[in-house]
């Protein structure tokens, strides 16, 4: 073993030359997913935003498309099917905050928000107590403001510990927003203001993509 | 030969014995503590697969103490020799000790299939939505790079692969040149670093980082995570013409660019060479499993009121190939698949928070293990050893007493 490690540490203090790598794999096309694609641009490549709005899928001219201030330091990533606005904060993007839409009630603002009590280990609030918590402006309305401390997660894995989440809650008849920010406490609170900024930044932008050649979104880019 | 004799003394002794178990129980508790910190890889690394030696930091549980332990892969080679000299060649070769001796030589077998394992164990995974298949497993902690030569319609052809075993030596300040008979260039990758994230210059944080601008963006080295799934590797890529000249293509290769989701595709840089588009990236490094994997279903159940998991288990279609008809297995937690010499755990889902309605997928832990069943041959056979004792001493005390009886 001393032998062994004695040659390992001879070879590794040596300058190597040029090395020639022998190993090919072959492409199955029947597995699509595994196959690479060609980014058109380094920020694609990077999966990181580009200037325009990505938040929104694509819709058709003149859609109706979400659009927002991004806070300094912050960035977008991907949008999911759930998430039409996908945010990363923090030095290793250990805070996200995104923003949910949904047609119909969403199932209530009770049923949501002891779901994230639950996301934080904290057992459900009652109605009456969901009903005296603070609101905070949220496209053009009030929206119920969420202020929780716990284990964030624990799903599957372990719970994070110490954990922050803010959020805005906005249900009616014709439909659910939800507005939802969480990490480390600490990183959390130091980006309690964006958030608050962020929210009421967020707007709509009704045929943008028809007639508005600079849109409002992402101007801190 | 006085010298010979005593260190043979010294590796069969008992007390060396002693010492090597005592130690490797103080390395395991320590060893299992230290995951606080650094995760399973990272204390597995430290404390168990060392030779020499490694420090432990109790300030993480408010003591500021750091004591040294020794390297578990020494202490295991210690025991096996102590084990081989003490327990099968220097015990006296009697008929009541071989009992003794069949648990010995399990004990041996139970250190060498721990050898087996450490050396030649793949461990991956492999995550699915449901619909989906796949029959590569991913690595969670080794990187590669892959270059492509691309087709007509910018479509990847086949891949030459960069491996971990040459990119991990390259380090934080090294270089490394790679030339391959499938292109008509070199690769040299420069600062691979374990842990870094591209930055567009327009960021402030850019500042930060060292090296080279390219195309607006500059590579920030980071802080290796403790859960080392958890570092994206970054480094620099020169396309150097054989004659040595400038280089034709200079790139920033981050692990950023591989699949986050099951969902996602790989994104590859392009760049020309001598009228050629080609391709490269940085991805986790995969491998091809002996069957497919196809989720039909996956079933998620929590505790009432919280998001913690209660079970999950996968609904999947297991085939020898594509053209398989399959066959319908149920992967539970702590209830694996084992197929063709690999075992296939349920092992956790994403997305970790999903939004309400949000499709999950299922992601399974593949792990091909020569020595995957050795470990219950040595318990049989110690096992085995152990009843052979108790019944002979049983039928020693018998004999005695009934010996007693008659004389009395």
């Amino acid at each position: 073993m001393l032998v062994t490690g004695s040659v390992l540490v001879l070879c590794n203090c040596q300058e190597s030359g040029p090395i020639e790598v022998t190993e090919v794999r072959e492409i199955d096309p029947a597995v699509k997913l595994e196959i690479p694609v060609l980014a058109k641009s380094d920020t694609e490549r990077f999966r990181m935003s580009e200037k325009k709005p990505q938040a929104q899928p694509v819709a058709s001219p003149g859609a109706p498309r979400l659009i927002w201030d991004l806070p300094e330091g912050w960035k977008e990533v991907e949008t999911t099917q759930m998430r039409d606005a996908n945010l990363r904060f923090g030095e290793n993007d250990e805070g996200e905050c995104y923003l949910t839409k949904l047609s119909g009630g969403g199932g209530g603002l009770v049923a949501n928000l002891n779901r994230w009590r639950g996301q934080m280990g904290l057992p459900d609030a009652t109605a009456e107590e969901i009903e005296e918590l603070p609101k905070k402006p949220l496209f053009g309305t009030e929206a119920t403001y969420v202020d929780l401390e716990g284990d964030f997660g624990g799903m599957g894995g372990e719970a994070k510990k110490g954990y922050k989440m803010l959020g805005l809650i906005l249900t009616a008849q014709g439909g659910a927003v939800f507005v939802k920010m969480t990490g480390p406490k600490a990183l959390v609170e130091a980006n309690s203001e964006k958030f608050d900024a962020f929210c009421k930044s967020l707007n709509v932008d009704f045929g943008a993509a028809e007639s508005a050649p600079e849109p409002k979104a992402n101007q801190s880019e | 030969m006085a010298i010979l004799k005593g260190i043979y003394k010294f590796f069969s002794s008992y007390l060396l014995a002693s010492i090597v178990l005592i130690l490797l129980t103080v390395v395991t508790l320590f060893g299992t503590l230290a995951q606080k910190e650094m995760g399973l890889h990272g204390a597995v690394k430290e404390y168990f697969h060392s030779v020499g030696y490694s420090v432990f930091d109790a300030s993480s549980f408010g003591i500021p103490v750091k004591f040294p332990l020794p390297g578990g892969l020494t202490l295991m080679f210690l025991l096996f020799i102590c084990m081989t000299l003490g327990g099968i060649i220097h015990v006296k070769k009697r008929a009541r000790g071989i009992p003794n001796l069949i648990i010995h030589f399990g004990m041996l077998f139970l250190l060498v299939s721990g050898f087996i394992t450490f050396m030649m164990k793949r461990d991956g995974y492999v995550a699915l939505y449901p619909g989906s298949s796949s029959n590569r497993a991913q690595s969670y902690k080794d990187w590669q790079i892959e270059v492509y030569e691309m087709g007509e319609n910018d479509e990847p052809k086949k891949a030459t692969v960069i491996p971990w075993e040459n990119l991990r030596p390259i380090g934080d300040d090294g270089s490394q040149v790679f030339t391959s008979k499938e292109w008509p260039f070199s690769v040299k990758v420069e600062n691979f670093y374990r842990n870094a994230r591209p930055i567009p210059t327009s960021a402030p944080i850019s500042a930060e980082a060292e090296g080279p601008e390219i195309n607006g963006f500059k590579l920030l080295r980071r802080k290796p995570e403790t859960e080392v799934a958890a570092n994206f590797p970054g480094c620099f890529a020169k396309i150097v013409p054989a004659d040595g000249s400038e280089p034709a293509a200079e790139l920033i290769l981050s692990g950023t660019s591989d699949r986050i989701t099951p969902n996602d595709s790989a994104m590859l840089a392009g760049f020309e060479f001598e009228g050629k588009k080609w391709g490269i990236q940085l991805v986790k490094r995969s491998w091809e499993i002996a069957f497919n994997i196809e989720l039909e279903k996956f079933i998620f159940e929590k505790h009432p009121g919280t998001t913690k998991a209660k079970n999950f288990e996968s609904r999947i279609l297991w085939k020898e190939n594509l053209e398989d008809v399959g066959k319908r297995v149920a992967v539970r937690m702590n209830d694996p698949m084992r197929q063709s010499g690999f075992v296939v755990f349920q092992e956790s889902y994403g997305p970790q928070n999903p939004g309400p309605g949000e499709e999950m997928y299922s992601q399974f832990a593949v792990s091909d293990d020569p020595a995957d069943y050795f470990p219950v041959i040595a318990l049989a056979i110690i096992s085995l050893g152990l009843v052979a004792h108790f019944i002979w001493r049983l039928a020693e005390y018998i004999s005695k007493s009934s010996a007693k009886r008659r004389a009395a």
